[in-house]
């Protein structure tokens, strides 16, 4: 009896219905390069794509625009997405709390102040992304140590923990601002946090894109063993998991992800959050199913709310603001519906 | 209610103080309040954005008068090149911090000048003599001048500069003479950086420089925000933006180099005098000569911009400048 | 014929920090194949503790545990997983898994670090489910099914783990009557064909139950080890449970013999 072949419906539906998802960010993928302040016919972008440029003067602008301007961004918007969305669905198993996020672990406040500091000493980029990496890294395990020290820690003490040292780094943040130089550092720091992708050149897609596509590929691999992790110490450990070691992995991965996109794209909320959540509602517990998921539908929002930022008027929205707007009251909603249930 | 009273008491003392005083009037600030001001004014700080206010000083020659320095990330050269003792003054308000209260009641100011109606009525209700100027509409520079004049108890100087405005202004129309739309070239003023189009006042001198704003769509917000795409969408023929920095990042940026502006090289970096140019400031009527200038440079020449900067400071500020500060207000801030 | 002991506890002693006092004082105890051995003793003996080190989850201060003849200090995470299945108590999870992917982690040990469940697995995983009888359920979110079905799924998925020896931590504490028969019988199943069942409780009848061999446990150490009948008499489980108790036996109880505190 080949047991396994006989998959209940619900099964090949939730197969169909992430092969729809995929296929829907591919389009959206192909659509957001077609859409923007610029206006490009079809055939043009056809063409450019195709590298069937005429060499006319308004078919280099057709290729700056979508080769140097629309790629990068939508790039950098999908792997922004998709990796707070993988972030904040290992952060939530790893620590067994269906409210982790990194935002609420403070990780991307960590990360914000490592950053800002490195700017304050002006270090190059790379050494920029390192000391994000490195704050991110000492926010999550500090809100960690703390969680783990409270007597009858609860789902809630880490969210508490996690809050108070988003506080505390992003204080620090603002004692860095206090004492940089007002003239440059100072701006310079604002204007970096605040975090844009209306400049996001080919370098912010690459900065963005290999921590999240290392990082992924790292969880993925690892994606049954890790969800062990979830059942709790002693339990993932009986069933033989090293624990301590997959701990590590995922939430060096994790911060990684994070950190990456704070550098090209400034503190965003809610992604992290609400993603897996939703991911989790639709899919269910099965790893593989689930990452794939989280990842796509991470990268649909971003890249959706990206696209009416950049399109929807000459006005241009950052991203954070855009994500908390719509992510608050999503956010609540799902609270509502959920407050009798268990967390999906 | 403890603050009501507060105010109340205070400005019992102010009253006092002033009877005792023996000479004092009542003016009505830009806002309708009520301020009740010592005859003479001698000791004058002016909070928020400082050197816009420090230049309406400059103009009626009362460098002299400001108690308060400039903040650090506030700082122009050139204004410490119009008034040089602004370097011993001390430093009453920060970014960081705000305003420093006490340092600014020890400096015993008969008048404290600020533009927002949140800083000016707490520095009220502590007594002090704030006065609020409003710069929202183009012409209300001639009403602030005015009220200032009245003030400071120059009204002729505040008369000469009305006269002065309004006549360049009219030159420069003059001169221009009736410009097409279609002639007109397409301008953008940008802080690059940020990618923000920062002050709503450019959507007034571009127009009269002889330009067209891209960013002019009736709008009411004081700055606006755009992609890099839109910015690539409009192909500006004329760049200006904040600082030298920003002309170099603008000029090596490869998504930029089918701009018109750049392919042709026309992007200019806003002067930089008591305060930038291309922002509200006193030097406004220089402003719109210097955009004429350099979008219409056939019919408005370097040289002509040249001596009417020597005129304008000269005659108000008090000071003759070298060429080489001519120059250099002109080559706008280095940046970074 | 030497009977080897498939797990085997020499000498051990647990301190949770240096200083403070042994929570398992120079315990011995071993378990051969198909052998049952109730834990038995009040709160605070040292049960749980003695449990993880059982599962290697602690590291003694001296003394070692075998399994199968290897010091576990010795063995990597997976190969104790392969010789030792856990089923701890029932409680809350905070992902809705279901049923059956719940089951199917007990296959995590014989899956490689970047592995999946093979088709081999879902099998194995398969019939557990059937075995132990909550099939039905496979699709059903852990979370949404009673405590007692529960139990039996984590059971199941020590079956689908496929070790020898079965390390139970109170599998009956939260349960009804009905359901603790359930799970006892299912122990001696699991015993009958050839396991080595560990289990911790505080009801001495379920030891007559299972005709197990039992170990009392009292401050850290083991004061009293045999048959059921041998080592639970009114005396020994009143100075147990430190409380006076009442023997309660019945002609028809099938030498089941069960113990209620004396209130008088």
């Amino acid at each position: 009896m080949k047991y396994w072949r006989a998959l209940p419906a619900a099964d090949v539906e939730g197969r169909r219905l992430l092969l729809a998802l995929v296929a829907a960010l591919v389009a959206l993928i192909v659509a957001s390069l077609a859409i923007g302040r610029y206006p490009l016919s079809l055939a043009t972008i056809a063409d450019t794509l195709l590298g069937r440029g005429d060499g006319s003067q308004s078919s280099a602008t057709a290729e700056t625009i979508l080769l140097l301007v629309r790629l990068p961004r939508v790039a950098t918007a999908v792997m922004v997405g998709a990796g707070l969305s993988l972030a904040g669905a290992a952060f939530q198993t790893v620590f067994r709390n269906p409210m982790a996020s990194p935002s609420l672990l403070g990780v991307s406040a960590g990360a914000g102040f490592g950053a800002s500091l490195a700017l304050l000493f002006h270090l190059p980029t790379i050494a920029v992304e390192g000391a994000a990496f490195i704050g991110g890294l000492a926010a999550v395990v500090a809100s960690f140590l703390a969680a783990s020290s409270v007597r009858g820690n609860s789902l809630i003490t880490l969210i508490l923990c996690g809050m108070v040292m988003s506080a505390l780094f992003q204080a620090m943040i603002s004692l860095v601002k206090y004492v940089a130089d007002p003239v440059d550092t100072l701006a310079t720091i604002t204007f970096w946090l605040m975090g844009s992708l209306a400049k996001a050149d080919a370098a912010d897609a690459a900065t963005v894109a290999a921590p999240v596509l290392l990082g992924g590929a790292t969880l993925f691999a690892l994606r049954w063993r890790i969800s062990l992790l979830a059942l709790g110490e002693h339990e993932a450990a009986a069933l033989g998991a090293d624990v301590a070691r997959l701990r590590t992995i995922v939430i060096l991965c994790a911060t990684a992800m994070t950190a990456a996109t704070v550098c090209v794209a400034g503190i965003v909320g809610w992604v992290g959050l609400l993603v897996p959540h939703i991911a989790r509602m639709l899919f269910g517990m099965e790893p593989g199913r689930a990452m794939i998921a989280t990842a796509t539908l991470g990268a649909l929002f971003a890249l959706a709310v990206d696209d009416v930022a950049r399109s929807a008027s000459v006005i241009e929205i950052p991203l954070g603001v855009m994500t908390a707007v719509i992510g608050a009251p999503f956010f609540l909603f799902l609270v509502m519906r959920t407050r009798n249930e268990q967390w999906s | 209610m403890s603050s009501h009273l507060l105010r109340i008491v205070c400005f019992a003392v102010v009253l006092l103080v002033s009877a005792v005083a023996g000479e004092c009037r009542t003016i009505v600030d830009m806002d309708g309040r009520s301020v009740t001001l010592p005859e003479k004014i001698s000791r004058i700080v002016t909070l928020g954005p400082v050197p816009v206010l420090n230049g309406f000083l400059f103009a009626f020659g009362r460098q002299q008068s400001i108690v308060n320095g400039l903040p650090s990330e506030l700082a122009r050269k050139f204004q410490f090149v119009f008034a040089p003792d602004l370097a011993k003054r001390p430093i009453v308000q920060s970014s960081a911090s705000g305003l420093a209260t006490e340092d600014i009641i020890a400096l015993r100011p008969d008048l404290v000048l600020t533009m927002d109606r949140a800083t000016t009525d707490k520095l009220g209700s502590l007594g002090l003599p704030a006065v609020l100027l409003k710069w929202r509409e183009p012409d209300d520079i001639k009403r602030l001048m005015a009220l200032l004049g009245d003030i400071l108890d120059q009204k002729s100087v505040a008369a000469d500069y009305v006269r002065y405005f309004d006549a360049t202004l009219a030159r420069i129309a003059a001169t221009l003479g009736p410009v097409e739309a279609s002639t007109r070239p397409r301008v953008l003023y940008v802080n690059y950086r940020r990618l923000t189009q920062p002050h709503r006042i450019a959507e007034w001198w571009i127009p009269h420089g002889g330009g067209r704003s891209l960013t002019d769509d009736g709008r009411d917000q004081e700055s606006v925000t755009f992609s890099l795409e839109q910015m690539i969408a409009w192909d500006p023929q004329v760049l200006i933006v904040a600082d030298r920095g920003e002309r170099d990042l603008a000029m090596a940026e490869p998504r930029l180099r089918d701009v018109a502006a750049v392919r042709d090289k026309r992007v200019h970096v806003a002067p930089a005098g008591a305060h930038l140019w291309a922002n509200r400031t006193i030097e406004q009527p220089l402003t719109v000569l210097w955009a004429a200038s350099i979008l219409h440079p056939e019919t408005f020449s370097r040289a002509m911009l040249e001596s009417e900067m020597q005129s304008f400071y000269d005659r108000f500020f008090h000071i003759s400048l070298s060429k080489e500060q001519l120059d250099e207000i002109l080559a706008g801030s280095p940046g970074r | 014929m030497v009977v080897t002991a498939a797990i085997e506890i020499v000498d051990l002693s647990f301190r949770r920090a240096p200083g403070r006092e042994r929570v398992l004082d120079s315990i011995s105890l071993s378990a051969r194949a198909g052998e049952l051995l109730v834990l038995l003793g009040p709160n605070g003996a040292g049960k749980s503790t003695l449990v993880h080190c059982l599962l290697g989850l602690a590291t003694p201060e001296q003394g070692r545990v075998r399994a199968l003849g290897d010091d576990l200090h010795g063995l990597g995470r997976r190969e104790i997983a392969k010789r030792i299945a856990y089923v701890p108590q029932a409680g809350h999870s905070a992902f809705a898994f279901t049923v059956q992917q719940m089951a199917l982690m007990g296959r995590a040990a014989h899956m490689d670090g970047v592995g999946s469940p093979s088709p081999q697995d879902h099998e194995i995983v398969r019939r557990a489910l059937i075995d132990i009888g909550v099939d039905h359920l496979r699709k059903k979110p852990f979370t949404q099914i009673s405590g007692g079905e529960r139990q039996l799924v984590l059971i199941a998925r020590a079956v689908a783990q496929d070790a020898p020896i079965i390390v139970m931590d109170e599998p009956t504490s939260s349960l009804d009557l009905g359901n603790q028969g359930r799970v006892l019988t299912l122990m001696k199943n699991l015993a009958a064909a050839g396991k080595t069942v560990v289990m911790t409780t505080h009801l001495p009848d379920q030891a007559f139950n299972l005709r197990a061999r039992v170990a009392l446990l009292r401050g850290g150490r083991l004061i009293a080890e045999g048959t059921a009948a041998e080592v639970c008499d009114r005396d020994s489980m009143s100075r147990l449970y430190g409380a006076p108790m009442l023997r309660l036996a019945a002609d028809d109880a099938r030498d089941v013999v069960a113990f209620a505190p004396d209130l008088d």
